[in-house]
């Protein structure tokens, strides 16, 4: 008898899955039913700390689309997604969208080597030219032609600890002598005045290309990514003397070359330090971290009486379709719908994640604190000064100079003039690679 | 028909091993040498074309490349002269005596933590503001002798390679422990006898019994500090300015940030064959001796 009952219910269960599907295969035609697959780093911690967000807004992409099989895959930020995506594209296997970096001359080797969709289509298609500025289109296009829909906001500024300010009698500077004397009132207290964890390589260089809009603004820094300038020239150079300055001030945390970037944080968190310079990228753990009674945000002064006040900027990631996927227009559909307007609400509110935007968003209707908005609103508002971040828009070649090298020049073991050279020389070889960012 | 099987069957039992290492390690090292001698004009285009020998001639002119070997030949160094000594030492104290078992368990007990872990909790050991490794020197009165010890190019690879030595001494220990009691006491027995002391039982009854197995420490100790990557990797990133910059490492950015696919192969080539010489020589010379 129990054996009987076993068959009924293994009949009736593969009655119910045959007539389930052959339900679902009734309501979708053929034509479509389609896979996407997306590889994305929205996870739920860390940077890009946006998962619960992405998920919702996926969840309405697929209620729309209930024929489309969603294959998604989450990658840690920042290098991981970076690498997994070279392999992907070189081996020939690539998902159909992807969420990564860096855009510059990334994009361009990419492009040039015909890995990536031509997005002007879609971007006619669907007005993205309406929405996003022209420094990020130049950004993410290769001769011409769009290649990536540019998403967060990227932006570099000064966290600081305001009631230790307060407490040692800091105000916030402005001007680069009123930088070097908050670094001589915070180490005399025997505080750190700038944390700095230069071990990852990328924040001192982030720094630099900082300074170097403070003295030189936004054509310098596009003639110097796009091989117009050379990078041992007046520019980069008084840059790197005005953050060697600071070094000798003691502004950075010491021994900033062997500290983490994550420590850096912690110093800054703890107390240690007064400040941490760095950006919008970690706004959602910085304000998580911090009481709202001690923190606030500037950016940096103009260092120069010739230069206004400006940052760099870039957007964190970009959207990227892959040249060899058999459904790009539901890929492109996708993009168009992750970045439609109407999602800002959750993207702002629930994923802490700013996107590029031609006009300004209104932050406080997502019920976002007055210092994120003030970080990004100002921010925004210097984007005809600001220059474009350069270790995720020079060629990686450059880049990897940039970063290895920028450690001894700031513990003064290489000259800034060997360097920029250095530099120079790298960037020659990237130009005959076809690696230059050409817009 | 049974001696075809019989001479077959070595062979069939042997083929999925043989299929395997052919798929997973010999296949991609033939390819990865046809790669080495590719060129092309664009990066990651895929239009490779043949070079010859250019990818070659290039590593003798990389500069980076020098000061990358010249790490990894310190790091064996480092690698020899800490760990294995150490362990070496370790198993000699430990052979004979009770509870030699536990301390060997607890000797081996970093051997079973992550390098990725352990380069991580290093980091912090090692950190300049609020390091234990700092800390304790104050304490003790030697706080000139503080450091930023993994920011510092003159400690760097000095510091990095004390944490990959800390996850190795113990698996030195052990296999020179297993080496040792694999000795005939009666020889030492006979040798004191003789009026050898302790020094002169190691040097002459020890050292050239335990010659095989420390053979194999040190070849092992050298293919894993040419090919060493995780620790310095997480640790320093090959920095400070660098300073720990090794092959592996470098190769890791040519390849994957940079697309320098063809120039990689080229390199991975010479370490490879840079780590085949120097097992042969060791090898050898051990062999020749015994």
């Amino acid at each position: 008898m129990a054996k009987l009952t076993a068959h009924a219910l293994a009949a009736a269960a593969f009655l119910a899955v045959t007539w389930t599907a052959a339900a679902s295969a009734q309501e979708c035609k053929p034509e479509d039913r389609k896979i996407l697959t997306v590889w994305d780093q929205f996870e739920y911690y860390g940077m890009t700390a946006a998962g619960p967000a992405v998920e919702e807004i996926h969840q309405a992409f697929q209620d729309e689309h209930p024929c489309v099989v969603f294959s998604r895959s989450v990658f840690g930020g920042g290098f991981p997604i970076r690498n997994a995506v070279e392999l992907a594209l070189t081996s020939g296997e690539a998902p159909d969208v992807f969420y990564s970096w860096p855009s510059g001359a990334g994009l361009t080797t990419y492009a040039n080597a015909g890995y990536l969709a031509d997005l002007t289509p879609y971007a006619d298609k669907y007005d993205w030219w309406a929405r996003l500025p022209d420094w990020a289109i130049q950004r993410n296009s290769f001769k011409g032609k769009l290649y990536a829909y540019p998403w967060e906001q990227d932006l570099e500024y000064v966290y600081y600890n305001k009631a230790l300010f307060k407490e040692l009698g800091i105000d916030v500077p402005q001007s680069f002598d009123d930088v070097l004397a908050w670094c001589d009132t915070a180490s005399a207290a025997g505080k750190i005045p700038i944390a700095l964890g230069n071990q990852d390589l990328w924040p001192a260089v982030n720094m630099w290309t900082d300074v170097t809009a403070l003295v030189g603004g936004r054509q310098v820094g596009l003639d110097l990514l796009q091989d117009r300038q050379d990078w041992n020239s007046a520019e980069p150079r008084k840059a790197l003397d005005m953050i060697l300055q600071m070094v000798e001030h003691n502004c950075f945390s010491p021994g900033f070359n062997g500290t983490s970037y994550n420590d850096s944080l912690l110093q800054f968190y703890s107390g240690q330090a007064t400040a941490i310079w760095t950006g919008t990228w970690v706004i959602h753990a910085v304000v998580e971290n911090m009481p709202e009674d001690k923190l606030d945000i500037f950016y940096m002064p103009a260092f120069d009486d010739e230069h206004p006040q400006a940052t760099h900027m870039s957007e964190g990631s970009a959207w990227y379709i892959w040249e060899g996927s058999e459904v790009k227009d539901l890929a492109a559909e996708y993009i168009e719908f992750v970045s439609n307007p109407k999602w800002l609400e959750t993207w702002v509110g629930k994923g802490y994640t700013i996107p590029i935007q031609k006009t300004p968003i209104d932050f406080k209707a997502y019920g976002v604190s007055d210092l994120i908005a003030q970080a990004f609103a100002k921010g925004q508002a210097m984007q005809d000064r600001n220059v474009d971040a350069f270790h995720t828009t020079a060629p990686p070649r450059v880049t990897f100079v940039m970063y290895n090298d920028i450690q001894g020049v700031l513990t003064g073991e290489t000259s800034p003039e060997d360097f920029l050279s250095k530099l120079d020389k790298q960037m020659e070889e990237a130009k005959q690679a076809g690696e230059v960012w050409a817009p | 028909m049974i001696d075809a099987r019989g001479r077959l069957g070595p062979y069939l039992f042997l083929a999925p091993a043989i299929l395997y290492l052919g798929i997973w390690i010999y296949y991609p090292i033939a390819k990865n040498f046809y790669l080495s001698f590719l060129g092309s004009d664009s990066t990651r285009t895929g239009d490779y074309y043949f070079v010859g020998l250019e990818n070659y001639r290039k590593l003798l002119s990389d500069d980076l490349f020098h000061r990358a070997l010249l790490h990894n030949l310190a790091w064996v160094g480092l690698s020899i002269v800490i760990p294995v000594v150490i362990g070496l030492v370790l198993a000699v104290l430990l052979v004979g005596r009770r509870g030699r078992l536990f301390y060997a368990a607890v000797f081996f007990l970093p051997v079973t933590v992550a390098p990725i872990m352990a380069a991580i909790v290093w980091g912090w050991i090692y950190n300049p503001t609020f390091g234990a490794l700092n800390q304790l020197l104050d304490i003790i009165g030697l706080s000139g002798l503080s450091q930023p010890w993994l920011g510092d190019t003159g400690t760097a690879l000095v510091a990095v390679n004390m944490i990959g030595s800390w996850g190795y001494y113990g698996f030195c220990a052990l296999i020179f422990l297993a080496g040792l009691q694999s000795i005939d006491p009666e020889i030492y027995e006979a040798a004191r006898i003789d009026g050898a002391n302790s020094f002169q039982s190691f040097w002459s009854i020890t050292l050239p019994l335990l010659r095989p197995t420390l053979m194999f420490v040190i070849v092992y100790t050298i293919i894993g500090s040419m090919k060493f990557f995780d620790i310095i990797y997480v640790a320093t990133k090959g920095g400070p300015d660098n300073s720990t910059q090794i092959v592996a490492v470098y190769m890791f950015d040519l390849f994957i940030r940079q697309g320098e696919v063809t120039y990689a192969a080229a390199m991975s080539m010479v370490l490879t064959a840079i780590i085949l010489l120097m097992s042969l020589v060791v090898i050898r010379n051990v062999m020749r001796r015994a």
